[in-house]
């Protein structure tokens, strides 16, 4: 790929803003300083703190601890100094590095995308952090932290520019028309605060529980002050007088306590879900997709279609029933984007977008039946164990823990009901559910690597796993037939061998 | 970007493949590693042992209890077993060589067959341990963006020249690759 110079850039004033070598912002300091503090580890940190106090304020461990500041300035103040960016002659220069300097030159188209961050910190003092992401790496190539948005954003635009112009030359060595000037970048979804809402409220709650955690611990303490233990106290005596309640009442307390948690768990989801995905957009660009989201940190994220390897949905019943799903497309790279609250026509509308006018397998297959007894099995075992260590405590009340198996066994009957999968001459799908449900799906020509496996379980019984590794994850379809699994896998080997599209 | 309105293909096609025709990967024959990687594995289970040996001594002299000897034993019992089961792995161990991937089989109790299209390998080496230089051997690292495979037990010889044919039939692929600008 060659740049076209004359289809002429519409960004000159970008270029012209990153000629010059340009440095992060001065209060990159702290950001440097923090990053290297992190790297040590905290608990290094706090450990060494504590050394320093618990044994006095000597004037040793104090003059240990100026040199350790110091040092730490004089590290940051260097590294603020080297690292410099600039935009030259269709490549972004990159200089940084203090013993030994390190010098980075990346052409501008094969950088596949800048995504330009303000986390909380950066946001009180106007400063972004870009991330460039580059092809055939699947790590980040560097970040630029700390700089002002202008930049950043030319730097972006400079790099849409660069991949949007650059054309293939033809056989007779000329070049196509120039291009048009890019069209403005097309809104695909947003979400209002009233869907965000929705989402997190119909998450599964139950992460409010662990709120209660640190109360159970710090149990004794807090009663002093809240006096709740001689509360319940009280309230079971009472139970034991009115004919020996103490059983409803201890199961009053629970049931009271599962549903503050539950309440509690999902005021956590939408706080979560507002703080994370706040006026989340997904826009279409010339290059790609663009997704940006947040609230205290705001993220802005960058992809081509290409790079999308794999799509996914995940949605809880409650969110089922009401017609939408968290839609999630894996990229090769650093940036996957996560759609919570999309509804079937955005799927639908972001598949076509990304896979294009690809049929999509039909969930036609199902796995071996096996499975459930493997589960049963296996929980059989665990139950068993747990009966004969509980035994010498709860005596013959210990078998209760047998009744796990019939459980276990009607779950996993229901997990082997829904668990379906399919395959087609150009995609793989899979879905499984218990109470949640997960999507998957992969165009086969993404495949980097593919891999059947026969556990010593599988193998007695003719069965084996067959997956299929793509460069942002993975989909295996466990305990089908062994030769189902080969075929799927020579399926997918040739659709890999004949289909000459990039992958990535 | 996909989409009607922006579809540009050229040379792509996408006909129905007939499934029963295509070539069958479980059909075929694989080649065995050398035989003197056996004696490799042999060699590094017996290191590990021996290293087994001289910590419960050491363990035993220090604390003159029971315990680390019965420790030590059942260490070096598993060492055992597991040197046996690493002999055996190798007789399961295979490679196949195709037109267009690469196949690796390997495992005992639980078996698998790893394949790598030469268009997807980003990256292939040669790695020579201690030990396997001992006995002019080499392995095969194929690396992709979504895994890899890593092909021991070949000879010096064996080894650079499957480097060379993968090196050489990925960089022909890759060349054959269509960038389409419907899929950017």
């Amino acid at each position: 790929m060659v740049s076209d110079p004359t289809a002429g850039g519409v960004h000159e004033h970008d270029r012209r803003l990153l000629v010059e070598p340009s440095r992060q912002s001065p209060i990159a300091f702290v950001f440097i300083a923090w990053r290297f503090v992190r790297r040590l580890g905290l608990s290094a940190l706090a450990a060494a703190a504590l050394f320093v106090f618990n044994g006095g304020l000597a004037i040793g461990t104090l003059l240990l601890a100026v040199a350790f500041a110091i040092g730490l300035l004089v590290y940051a103040a260097l590294s603020w100094w080297q690292f410099t960016f600039a935009i030259v002659d269709d490549e972004l220069v990159v200089t940084k590095g203090i013993v030994s300097v390190e010098r980075l030159v990346i052409p501008l188209d094969r950088v596949q995308s800048v995504s330009i961050d303000q986390l909380f910190t950066h946001r009180i003092v106007g400063l972004v952090r870009a991330t460039v992401d580059t092809a055939g790496s699947s790590d980040v190539e560097f970040e630029i932290d700390a700089i002002d948005r202008p930049r950043a954003e030319a730097l972006r635009r400079v790099v849409a520019d660069a991949r949007r112009t650059a054309t293939v030359v033809s056989d007779d060595g000329t070049l196509p028309p120039p291009r048009l000037p890019p069209s403005p970048d097309e809104i695909v979804l947003q979400r209002t605060l009233g869907e965000l809402v929705r989402v997190g409220a119909t998450r599964m709650p139950w992460a409010g529980l662990a709120l209660l955690a640190p109360l159970i611990a710090l149990g004794e303490e807090l009663d002093g002050y809240v006096g709740l233990g001689v509360r319940v106290e009280r309230l079971a005596e009472r139970g034991q007088g009115v004919g020996g309640d103490a059983i409803v009442v201890g199961a009053a307390a629970v049931i009271a306590l599962v549903v503050v948690g539950t309440l509690a768990g999902a005021v956590l989801q939408v706080a979560r879900e507002i703080l994370a995905n706040w006026n989340l957009t997904l826009y279409r660009t010339p290059t790609g997709l663009r997704r940006t989201a947040g609230l205290l940190n705001t993220t802005s994220r960058s992809s081509t279609a290409r790079r999308v390897q794999m799509i996914t949905t995940d949605d809880t019943p409650p969110q089922r029933w009401l017609g939408f799903t968290t839609l999630k497309l894996h990229t090769f790279g650093a940036v996957d984007f996560g759609l919570p609250g999309s509804s079937d026509a955005e799927v639908r509308r972001i598949r076509r977008l990304v896979f294009g006018d690809m049929d999509r397998p039909s969930l036609d297959r199902s796995i071996s039946r096996w499975l459930v007894f493997k589960a049963t099995r296996n929980m059989a075992v665990i139950a068993a164990l747990a009966g004969a260590a509980f035994w010498f405590a709860a005596g013959w009340w210990s078998a209760l823990t047998l009744l796990a198996v019939p459980i276990e066994w009607a779950a996993a009957s229901r997990r082997w009901r829904l668990r379906r999968w399919g395959l087609n001459d150009h995609a793989v799908a899979e879905s499984y559910q218990f109470v949640s449900r997960h999507t998957g799906e992969a165009p086969l020509f993404k495949a980097q690597t593919v891999v059947v496996r026969q556990s010593f379980f599988e193998r007695r019984r003719g069965l084996a796993t067959v997956r299929m590794n793509t460069s942002s994850g993975f989909l295996a379809i466990p305990l089908i037939d062994v030769t189902e699994a080969n075929i799927a896998r020579d399926r997918i080997v040739h659709a890999v061998e004949t289909d000459r599209r990039r992958a990535l | 970007m996909n989409g009607s309105d922006d579809a540009t293909v050229t040379d792509f096609t996408n006909a129905s493949v007939d499934v029963g025709a295509l070539p069958r990967l479980d059909s075929q024959a694989f080649n065995a590693l050398d035989p003197a990687y056996a004696r490799v594995r042999t060699l590094a289970a017996v290191a590990v042992g021996a290293a087994v040996v001289l910590a419960t001594t050491a363990a035993t002299i220090m604390s003159g209890s029971i315990v680390a000897v019965v420790a030590g034993a059942l260490a070096l019992g598993l060492v055992a077993v597991a040197g046996v089961v690493n002999r055996i792995e190798v007789d399961h161990m295979g490679y196949l060589v195709r037109d267009h991937d690469l196949s690796f089989s390997s495992g005992v109790i639980a078996r698998s067959v790893a394949t790598v299209p030469f268009a997807r390998v980003q990256h292939v080496s040669i790695e020579r341990g201690p030990i396997d230089r001992r006995f002019g051997l080499a392995s095969v690292q194929l690396r992709t963006a979504g895994g890899g495979v890593s092909i021991p037990g070949l000879t010096d010889d064996l080894a650079e020249r499957l480097k060379q044919l993968v090196a050489d039939r990925a960089g022909e692929l890759a060349d054959a690759e269509i960038d389409d600008d419907s899929n950017r």
